[in-house]
C-alpha cells in the first residue's frame, strides 16, 4: 500500500491550474506542507505530491473557491479534528461504518452516546482494515486501543498508521510522517494510511 | 478571539515587557517583548526584539526588528531591517531594507526594495524585487514574479565593490517570471523573461521565453 506520487508538473496539467494558484492555496493552508515532498530527479529538485490526496483536494477548492473565500475554504479543510460530533443511533442509521464494528467494539455504550470526531476516526480506521479483509477482530480490538493510547499524543501533526505481521503475530504502530522506515525480513506490511487521508475520507462521509 | 478588551501599549526609551494580547502597541527606543505578542496595530521606531512570535494585522516599522519566532500580519511597511527566525507570513507587505527570514516567507504582495534572504520558500503573488543587494532563496513560487536590480546599486557600487546585487535561487517558479542578475538552477514558468546578468541551469516554460543576450541559460525546454 505505498502511495502513489504526482508530480508538481503533471498535477499542474492534469488539473490545469497555474503555478500562482498552486502557491497561493499552499499559503492559504488549503494544502498541507507535508503534502509538498521533495525529490531529487536527473532534472535537479522536483515537488511531488500523494496523488490522490492532492487530486481530491485540488477538485474540493475548484469546486468550493466560487463560494466560499480562501480562508473559508482554509477552515473547512484544516487538518485538524473537526468538531463533529455524532450520536450512536445516528451512526448506526447513516451506515458510516458496518455493524459488525459497531456491535464488537460499541456493543456497552448507549444508543444515544454522543461519539466525538476522533472516536468516530477510530471506529472508520478499524472498519476500513476489517472490510479489507486484512485484520481480525481481536486485532480490531488492538488496533482501537493503540489509536485510543497514543494517537492524541500527535496533537494534530500528520501520522501515519502502520500495521505488521511477522510469523502470524500483527502488530500496530503509529508514526509521525515524514519517515522512513525499514524492516527485518519476515516482516510483512498489510497497510500503511495517513491518518489525515482518513480524517478527510471520514469528513466526507459524514458531510 | 478572546472577549476581553484589549489594551493599548506605549513604550519609550529603553524597556522591557512581557508579551500579550495588545490592541495597539506603539513603541520608539531600544524595546524587548518577551513573549508572544497578539495585536491590532503595532508601529515601531527603533530597536525591537521579541522574544517570540508576533501576529499583528497592522505593522509600521522603523529601524531595527528581530522576532525569534513567527511573523503573521496582513499589511506590513517600513524601513530598516527584519530578522524572522521562524517564517513570515503576510498579505501585503512593502519594504525597504533587508528582510531576513529563516524558514518560508509567503505574502499575498510582497514589494520589497533592498534584500532579501529566505531560508525555505519564498512566495508571493506578486513579488517585486529591487535589489540593493546579495539575496537568496532556496525556492520562489508565485503568479507574478518581478526581480530587478535597483538603479542606485550604480552609485552604491561605487563606494564599495563587493556585495554585488545578485539573487541566487534554486529554484524559481511563476506563471511569469522576469528576471534580471539572477543565478538559479531551474525556472519554469508559463512566460519567462531573462534580462541582464542571468546564469540560469535551466529554463522550462509553456508559452513565451526571451533571454537577454548577455544571460546565459544551458538548457530551454519548452513543454
Amino acid at each position: 500500500m505505498e502511495q502513489e506520487l504526482i508530480s508538481k508538473k503533471e498535477l499542474l496539467d492534469e488539473k490545469g491550474i497555474s503555478y500562482g494558484q498552486l502557491y497561493r492555496w499552499k499559503r492559504k493552508q488549503l494544502i498541507p506542507e507535508e503534502w509538498f515532498i521533495r525529490k531529487s530527479t536527473f532534472t535537479g529538485q522536483e515537488t511531488f505530491f500523494p496523488k490522490d490526496l492532492i487530486l481530491t483536494r485540488i477538485d474540493k477548492i475548484m469546486n468550493m473557491k466560487d463560494d466560499l473565500s480562501l480562508d473559508e475554504l482554509a477552515d473547512k479543510l484544516s487538518p485538524l479534528l473537526p468538531a463533529f460530533e455524532l450520536r450512536k443511533a445516528d451512526l448506526f442509521k447513516r451506515n458510516i461504518v458496518s455493524h459488525v464494528v459497531l456491535e464488537r467494539f460499541a456493543s456497552e455504550d448507549k444508543e444515544s452516546v454522543v461519539y466525538t470526531y476522533e472516536k468516530l476516526l477510530y471506529f472508520y480506521i478499524v472498519d476500513k482494515l476489517l472490510q479489507a479483509g486484512e485484520m481480525s477482530l481481536e486485532e480490531g480490538d488492538k488496533l482501537l486501543q493503540t489509536m485510543k493510547d497514543h494517537y492524541p499524543k500527535f496533537e494534530g501533526k500528520p501520522c501515519e498508521l502502520l500495521f505488521m505481521r511477522k510469523m502470524g503475530v500483527s502488530s500496530f504502530a503509529l508514526l509521525s510522517v515524514p519517515a522512513e522506515i525499514y524492516f527485518e525480513t519476515g516482516v510483512k506490511l498489510i497497510a500503511r494510511l495517513s491518518m489525515a487521508e482518513s480524517i478527510e475520507h471520514l469528513k466526507g462521509k459524514l458531510e | 478571539m478572546t472577549n476581553e478588551t484589549r489594551r493599548d501599549l506605549r513604550m519609550v526609551g529603553t524597556t522591557t515587557s512581557a508579551g500579550g494580547v495588545f490592541r495597539n502597541i506603539k513603541l520608539t527606543g531600544e524595546s524587548r517583548l518577551s513573549g508572544d505578542v497578539d495585536c491590532y496595530k503595532l508601529s515601531n521606531t527603533g530597536d525591537l526584539t521579541i522574544n517570540g512570535s508576533l501576529r499583528s494585522e497592522e505593522l509600521g516599522l522603523t529601524g531595527e526588528c528581530e522576532i525569534q519566532g513567527s511573523l503573521q500580519t496582513s499589511k506590513a511597511r517600513g524601513r530598516g531591517e527584519i530578522k524572522v527566525s521562524n517564517g513570515l507570513r503576510g498579505e501585503n507587505i512593502k519594504f525597504t531594507g533587508s528582510i531576513d527570514v529563516g524558514g518560508d516567507c509567503e505574502a499575498g504582495s510582497l514589494e520589497v526594495d533592498g534584500a532579501i534572504n529566505v531560508a525555505g520558500l519564498l512566495s508571493a503573488d506578486r513579488l517585486d524585487l529591487k535589489m540593493y543587494g546579495p539575496c537568496k532563496a532556496t525556492e520562489i513560487g508565485g503568479s507574478i514574479l518581478r526581480v530587478k536590480r535597483s538603479k542606485a546599486t550604480r552609485i552604491i557600487n561605487l563606494l564599495k565593490s563587493s556585495d554585488h546585487a545578485v539573487l541566487y535561487a534554486e529554484q524559481i517558479e511563476g506563471d511569469k517570471v522576469e528576471l534580471e542578475h539572477t543565478e538559479a538552477g531551474v525556472v519554469r514558468g508559463n512566460h519567462v523573461k531573462i534580462g541582464p546578468g542571468c546564469e540560469i541551469g535551466r529554463v522550462e516554460y509553456r508559452d513565451k521565453l526571451e533571454v537577454h543576450k548577455g544571460s546565459t541559460v544551458k538548457e530551454k525546454v519548452q513543454r
